[in-house]
Order: structure tokens, then sequence, then C-alpha cells
């Protein structure tokens, strides 16, 4: 019967849904260079529960990942901040409020730079993990997301003549 | 019998319900399943995040920083001067290690000029080939010359010299002598 059929497709994919998060627990820093992701020099990162995938670059040079914020606003302690993050080509978006977990300098031609660092849930190359960003102003930039040396050491080494893209 | 018909009516209902709450997948997600690449790394083409690198015929290697972000590689250099000769456009340069102060200048043909662009603000430099050595590969690469000296390392390798070339592994450095 068509009903049993459909039935059993549900507990499959929650059982699948289940397998995805077990693993993704398994820690990044344990792995030895056979079980490394390779990234190519740009990648599709998911900010969850933004469902639409991110441009990243993926970028050795830079200490802490980076993420594209707008409206960023304090809390009157300034220990919660908000931020609103749109893809620029879904136009989707999301107003998340994170712990500042510290504020980092960035390094500008001419003046240096305050940002807040917080910790946000991620999903790349198939891993779903945590990991600090920066909130930056990257209007000025083609990609909207740096994936730095704080989510690749341990976890992936990045092959730049490879762009994982799609579309 | 119209029992038996309005009690399947129900259950194929009541079916039709449960099948409704299976997960809805987005299309505006361009990839749905992403295969996690795992590979066997090779010690050979593996480079770290910071790495030596030699500009022949100086002797003493230059500290780089293995930069995936940036298109063109850079190494700082000092007095940096643009000339004609023979009609051509040239630029003269010296370059100092910061460790062994071992110095040399170098005259070389423009290759082109680059806008840089450091989080979002824009810089014009001029670039030139060089004659280089990582590990034990001898090549030419373009290099943007950089006049400031305040960054961590002198050298700069970015994706033209590596891609095809070496892959990055931010876990390890000074892997090249």
């Amino acid at each position: 019967m068509d009903g049993t059929r459909k039935s059993f497709s549900i507990l499959s994919t929650l059982k699948g849904f289940f397998k995805k998060t077990t693993s993704a627990e398994a820690g990044k820093k344990t792995r030895d260079n056979t079980e490394k992701m390779v990234l190519g020099e740009l990648e599709h990162i998911y900010l969850p529960p933004l469902k639409s995938a991110f441009a990243a670059r993926v970028d050795t040079g830079a200490v802490v990942s980076s993420l594209d914020a707008a409206d960023i606003k304090f809390s009157k302690t300034e220990k919660l901040v908000s931020f609103t993050v749109t893809n620029r080509e879904t136009k989707e978006k999301h107003t998340f409020r994170k712990a500042v977990i510290r504020n980092t300098t960035i390094t500008r031609v001419y003046e240096n730079e305050v940002r807040p660092v917080v910790e946000m849930d991620v999903k790349l190359g198939g891993e779903k993990f945590k990991a600090e960003f920066t909130l930056a102003d990257r209007r000025k930039f083609q990609y909207q997301m740096l994936v730095g040396r704080n989510i690749l050491g341990g976890r992936a080494v990045v092959d730049v003549s490879v762009k994982n893209m799609l579309g | 019998m119209r029992i038996i018909l309005s009690g399947l009516c129900c259950l194929m209902l009541l079916t039709a319900c449960a099948a409704k709450k299976e997960p809805v997948v987005p299309g505006i997600v361009p990839n749905t399943a992403q295969p996690e690449k795992v590979v066997k790394v090779l010690p050979n083409n593996v480079i770290g995040a910071v790495e030596r690198i030699y500009f022949l015929p100086m002797k003493s290697p230059f500290m780089a920083r293995v930069d995936t972000g940036a298109t063109t590689s850079s190494i700082d250099a000092d007095n940096i001067k643009r000339f004609e000769r023979d009609g051509q456009r040239w630029v003269s340069f010296t370059l100092v290690n910061r460790e062994t102060k071992e110095k040399a200048d170098f005259e070389k043909p423009l290759s082109r000029r680059v806008k840089i662009k450091r989080t979002g603000e824009e810089e014009h430099r001029v670039t030139v080939n060089m004659d280089v050595r990582m590990g034990k590969e001898t090549f030419s690469a373009e290099f943007t010359l950089n006049e400031r000296h305040d960054f961590e390392y002198q050298g700069l390798i970015g994706r033209n010299i590596l891609s095809g070339r070496a892959i990055v592994d931010v876990s390890i450095s000074n892997t090249l002598k």
C-alpha cells in the first residue's frame, strides 16, 4: 500500500538525520592527514538555520573566519550582540543573537578596526560543527564568507586548483 | 461495504497526513548532497601555514605566509623605483632579509600593475617575475612588491604559486628546507 511505503521513507529519513549528527560530533583535532577533508579555493558553507548556501573563500591567510554581518547591535552590557546575515543571491535573511566571545582587530591599510567575535553553527563539506567568526562588513568583497585557520586547522587541507562550488 | 470504504479513506488520509511531515528540501539550496571529501595526503606536495622561500640568487630564505586567500604572491621590498629602459617599463628594488640582513638589489621588467584589496580598501602595486626556490622546486612566479614592513612575514605565497603545485595544511609549518 502507498501509505506503508511513505511511512518507511519517513523512518529512513529520520535515521539518516540522526546518523549525520553523531558523526559530526567526532573531534576534528584528533584527525591525522589521512582523514582530512580536501577543500578547494572556494566552498559552499551553511549557517543554520539559513537554508541557502553561502559562497566562501577558503583563506589560510586568515586567523579567524569571517562572515558578512549587518545591523550589528550590542546589548547594554556589550556581552550580547545581534546581527543580520543576508544571503546575497537568495536574499534569505536571519537575525542572530549571540554572546560576544571577544573583540578582535582587523588589520586595515589606514585604520585598524575592532570587530566582535561570535560562535556560529556551521555546515561545511558535509560536516556540522561550531566555529568562531568575526562579524565583518564584506559588502565590497566578492564572497560573503571567509573560512580561516580556526576552521581549517586539524580539519582540512586546501587545494586551490579546485573550486568546489556548483552553480 | 461503506464502513470498509470510509475506513480505508480515513486510513489513507492519516497516512497522507503522516507523509506530509517529511522534511521539505528547499529548492534554493544549490547542492544538497555534499559527499565528504577525504583523501590520503601525500607528504610531497603538502605544505604548511608558513614556509621558507628563496629569492635567487640570495642565500638566505625568506619566511612566507602561505595564503590561499591571496591571488598573487608578494614580497616586502625597499626602494621600489620605476624606470624606462629601451622603451620598456622596469622596476628596481632591494630585498633585505629580516633575519640575516642579507641584501640584494634587483632590476626587473614590470610584469603588470595590480590593485590590492585589503579589507575593502584598494591600493596599487607593481608586480615582477622572480626566480624562486621552494623545497626542491625552482621556478619563476609573479610577485607584488610591498612597501609595508610590519607584516609578520616578509613573503606571501598566493594562489598563483600554489595552484597545481601544493596543497596547504595549516596545522603544520616549516616543512620545506
